[in-house]
């Protein structure tokens, strides 16, 4: 099969211009460019090679539990559903009608026998494939085109579901690499490894480019200077807020992982673990209480109503924080969502579930705003043209360690994290990634050979 | 009306619920209610016209003197439960507190330099609910800081109460904002 031939719906392109020249130029071992996140030609092709060129998280399978459930999401600029096939398979379908383009589903989510196209009746199953086309004898040569919807590759990993559009991605397993076993670590810590991802995501915007959130993600040091509001609340209450630490001299420690991924390890700073942190909230003194009254207010159960201070970040769009998933999507080059999405562990008590929705507002209310103004003070500082770099060697040979395997560990001020994802951004950015849209079918056109009968193929 | 917050559990888990359940139960009654009681929604309408003057004119303290101790605040994401989904935030008047501290601490970076809010408060429907009011109001509320302008519609229920003078506190307050779902940015700011 000739899949250069870029007329076939199951043509291989690699597009965009081939940058590793440039790129070497603008991205180095301790300094970055500013055009990163100012350039909106970048930007586009970041929407190509970044979202949809490698594997980005998509959503989480218990949002779609019974068959015909599907979600709305965002990959880069495409919109996608994750469905719930009648068979209990995950699939990642391209939300647009393969006749015109149109958006086939406006709502967020729902449950559907099929997707039907609003626009002139085609409809199609929850696995993709074309159900009825309203008067198909109107083509002559119907299926000289497979009219199934678009899919990408999706791939599970204990419910997580990533996808891409790359032709031949990494296995999943080689591409979480070693932050599996932190992804494996945040998981089995819900009783019966059992995560349940709440539908409606608090969301916010910020006025910067989306690697803001990707510089931010691992950097233990802003905590002490961004968050002094935060901290000043948890000195007021008289409780160890975690993030009031002297950054100098704190055994917290993060990690590079490995295609951009890391880890921010909290715990060693919090010997009296997560739940000694937090402040009085909401309903917490009553549902304590209510623990207590059955001998269920233990550390164990406890600590699960706040995150497990394991900041994990899974480049390039999914950030443990708390016990909320943030999913960064970009929308400009100065313009960024970000959605929150809560998890509830169901086989935990459900006072800590109940507690679960009053600790992560928490952070939201006093501690996200004011990163988010760093995010924009930073992309108006980023405007000047004459200051064209930006210094990311914090650590290096200056307290990071690197292992034999080149992942690095540091201090909570080190800058590896920025400087691995940016080594990640930089492969994957160079050159053009050969990308693909998969369909269920593609036997019944002319790109298989010889042309059907009309009769074959299940149209109605 | 009927709604009757009396019925609240006093401890545990049951009390969590009862307060849960009554927030929704006010959004409910609310929406159904049928004509509102034209003296009552005269004064309701007088004292949230005074809420709108205290938040728009920084007066954060004074605002958060006319709530009782056992006040909850609930701006919920889209049609909600605060037992089941996520809010933008559901507090009680400690928080609350801490949110007006906010407002004036120098550290709060995304509240300084502060904002200028006007609200602009709509018809005021109100109904007599036991020794309760309820009330039901359209709000839109611009936010300007810097150079940055954000508009807000909401529709707001509060539950009201008489103190000792006979002067109205607010009990229960919430705030349903459509375009929470859509994306917004920080609200920090929001009371």
């Amino acid at each position: 099969m000739n899949t250069e031939d870029a007329l076939r719906p199951d043509a291989i392109a690699a597009r965009g211009p081939d940058l590793s020249e440039e790129l070497a130029h603008l991205v180095r071992p301790d300094l970055v460019h500013r055009r990163l996140y100012t350039d909106p030609s970048l930007f586009d092709i970041e929407m190509d090679r970044i979202f949809g060129g490698t594997w980005a998280y998509l959503g989480h399978e218990s949002e779609i539990e019974k068959p015909g459930s599907f979600v709305r999401k965002r990959l880069g600029r495409r919109q996608v559903l994750l469905v719930r096939t009648e068979a209990g398979e995950v699939r990642g379908l391209l939300n647009r009608c393969t006749h015109r383009g149109t958006m086939l589903m406006a709502e967020d989510r729902g449950c559907q026998k099929r997707f039907t196209c609003p626009y002139h009746g085609w409809s199609f199953d929850l696995d993709g494939r074309i159900r009825n086309l309203p008067v198909a004898d109107s083509y002559d040569r119907l299926f000289e085109r497979p009219f199934d919807l678009g899919q990408l590759r999706v791939e599970s990993f204990r419910g997580f579901v990533f996808a891409t559009m790359a032709a031949e991605p990494l296995p999943l397993l080689a591409w979480l690499g070693p932050a599996r076993r932190w992804l494996d670590e945040h998981i089995d810590r819900h009783p019966g490894g059992r995560l349940r991802v709440l539908p409606t995501a608090v969301i916010q915007e910020y006025r910067a480019n989306w690697k803001m959130s990707w510089d931010n993600a691992a950097d233990g040091i802003h905590a002490t200077f961004a968050h002094r509001s935060y901290n000043l609340l948890g000195k007021e209450a008289e409780t160890e807020t975690v993030l009031a630490r002297n950054p100098a001299t704190t055994p917290m420690i993060s990690m590079t992982l490995g295609h951009g991924h890391c880890v921010v390890d909290q715990r060693p700073g919090i010997p009296a673990g997560p739940w000694s942190t937090m402040r009085p909230l909401p309903t917490r003194a009553d549902l304590e209480d209510a623990l207590a009254a059955r001998g269920e207010a233990t550390a164990v159960n406890l600590d699960l109503a706040t995150g497990n201070m394991v900041n994990l970040s899974l480049f390039p769009n999914l950030l443990f924080v708390g016990n909320q998933l943030m999913v960064v999507e970009p929308l400009g080059v100065d313009h960024t969502r970000v959605s929150m999405f809560l998890v509830v562990a169901d086989g935990a008590p459900e006072e800590i579930n109940l507690l679960r929705l009053r600790v992560d507002e928490d952070f939201v209310s006093f501690g996200t705003p004011d990163d988010l103004e760093m995010f924009e003070r930073v992309q108006e500082g980023l405007k000047v043209v004459e200051e064209e770099w930006v210094d990311i060697s914090r650590g290096d040979h200056a307290g990071d360690v690197v292992g034999e395997d080149g992942l690095v560990t540091g201090g909570i001020s080190s800058e590896a994290p920025i400087r691995a994802y940016l080594e990640e951004w930089k492969r994957l950015m160079s050159k053009p990634i050969p990308t693909t849209v998969r369909r269920s079918r593609i036997e019944a056109a002319k790109f298989a050979g010889a042309r059907p009968a009309r009769a074959a193929g299940g149209v109605a | 009306m009927n709604v009757a917050l009396a019925a609240t559990p006093p401890t545990g888990l049951a009390r969590v619920r009862g307060l849960y359940q009554g927030l929704v139960d006010d959004r409910a009654a609310v929406i159904a209610a049928g004509a509102a009681d034209a003296a009552l929604s005269t004064s309701a309408a007088t004292f949230l016209a005074a809420e709108c003057r205290w938040l728009d004119g920084r007066s954060f303290d004074r605002w958060l003197s006319a709530w009782t101790d056992d006040g909850l605040y609930w701006v919920p994401l889209a049609h909600g439960h605060p037992a089941e989904d996520q809010a933008l935030f559901l507090d009680d008047r400690r928080r609350l507190g801490e949110r007006v501290w906010r407002m004036s601490d120098a550290s709060a970076w995304a509240l300084t330099p502060g904002a200028d809010t006007v609200r602009l408060l709509g018809t005021v429907e109100a109904w007599p609910d036991g020794d309760d009011v309820l009330t039901s109001s359209a709000l839109h509320i611009t936010y300007c800081r810097g150079r940055r302008v954000l508009a807000l519609a909401a529709r707001q229920i509060h539950r009201l109460t008489r103190d000792e003078p006979g002067a109205l506190r607010i009990r229960r307050k919430i705030l349903l904002i459509p375009e929470l779902t859509a994306g917004l940015p920080q609200l920090g700011w929001l009371l």
